[in-house]
């Protein structure tokens, strides 16, 4: 309850930059998350369909972003 | 063109930061790079800067991939807190997993030099931007520190809180002629 409250309050902050701060930072980590995580399954012989299904999105986004290496 | 304005000093920076890449074994010139190539710069040299404590600070950014202190404490607003991230991420996929950069190798095959990351370009564009605004028909480094504090994100914090801030740097500079 507490934690849901602090949430909305970080997300309802008065001062757009705080948030649009942080929207920035957790997209930035989101990408590097997804990076590593294509990475680790690729190396780990996953196909670019099984990762793509994972994910959520079509195998030829995924390719496309993270593919080029092999 | 470009490059015919760059001071001799200015141009032997980029060239720095092209090695401060190599030595890092990254596949391209970034903001940080052309940090550590200018640290030695007259215009940085009232500030007593640390290069051990600002490569610390680059360190510290890119095992969280990345991420600026400003960047961990937004995300802390929203209870997520990076550390903890990085520690499991780092426990299941090993040390340093995300401080991963990618691999560009197509864009090897071509030219001697590694490849300028896309907001470095920026930064070298503003860099003239800057040396424009104050009446100068060179461009020096004292410009492409401007730049860099111009372009914020990591780099110009990692400055700021060392006390050098674009109107600092850039009074210093006017005050100069």
């Amino acid at each position: 309850m507490t934690k849901a409250t602090e949430l909305a309050s970080a997300a309802g902050d008065q001062d757009p930059r705080v948030g649009l701060r942080a929207v920035s930072a957790l997209r930035r980590l989101l990408e590097q998350l997804e990076a590593v995580q294509v990475r680790n399954a690729r190396v780990r012989g996953w196909s670019w369909q099984e990762i793509a299904a994972e994910l959520g999105v079509t195998r030829q986004a995924v390719h496309k972003k993270h593919g080029g290496r092999g | 063109m470009l490059g015919e304005r760059f001071t001799k000093q200015a141009r032997r920076a980029v060239l720095d930061a092209a090695k401060e890449a190599e030595r890092e074994s990254v596949p391209e010139v970034g903001r940080t790079h052309m940090l550590l190539a200018l640290l030695g710069s007259p215009v940085l040299a009232g500030f007593d800067l640390s290069r051990e404590e600002i490569e610390g600070a680059f360190r510290t950014a890119r095992r969280k991939g990345g991420l600026s202190e400003a960047d961990a404490a937004a995300l802390r607003g929203l209870g997520i807190d990076v550390d903890q991230i990085v520690d499991s991420i780092e426990r299941s996929l090993g040390e340093g997993a995300l401080a991963t950069t990618k691999t560009r190798r197509k864009r090897w095959l071509f030219g001697e030099h590694r490849p300028f990351e896309p907001a470095l370009k920026k930064t070298l564009e503003r860099s003239l931007v800057e040396a424009r605004d104050l009446g100068h028909h060179y461009l020096g480094n004292e410009h492409l520190v401007l730049a860099l504090l111009a372009g914020g994100g990591l780099v110009a914090e990692v400055l700021e809180a060392r006390g050098v801030t674009y109107a600092e740097v850039r009074k210093l500079v006017a005050a100069q002629g």
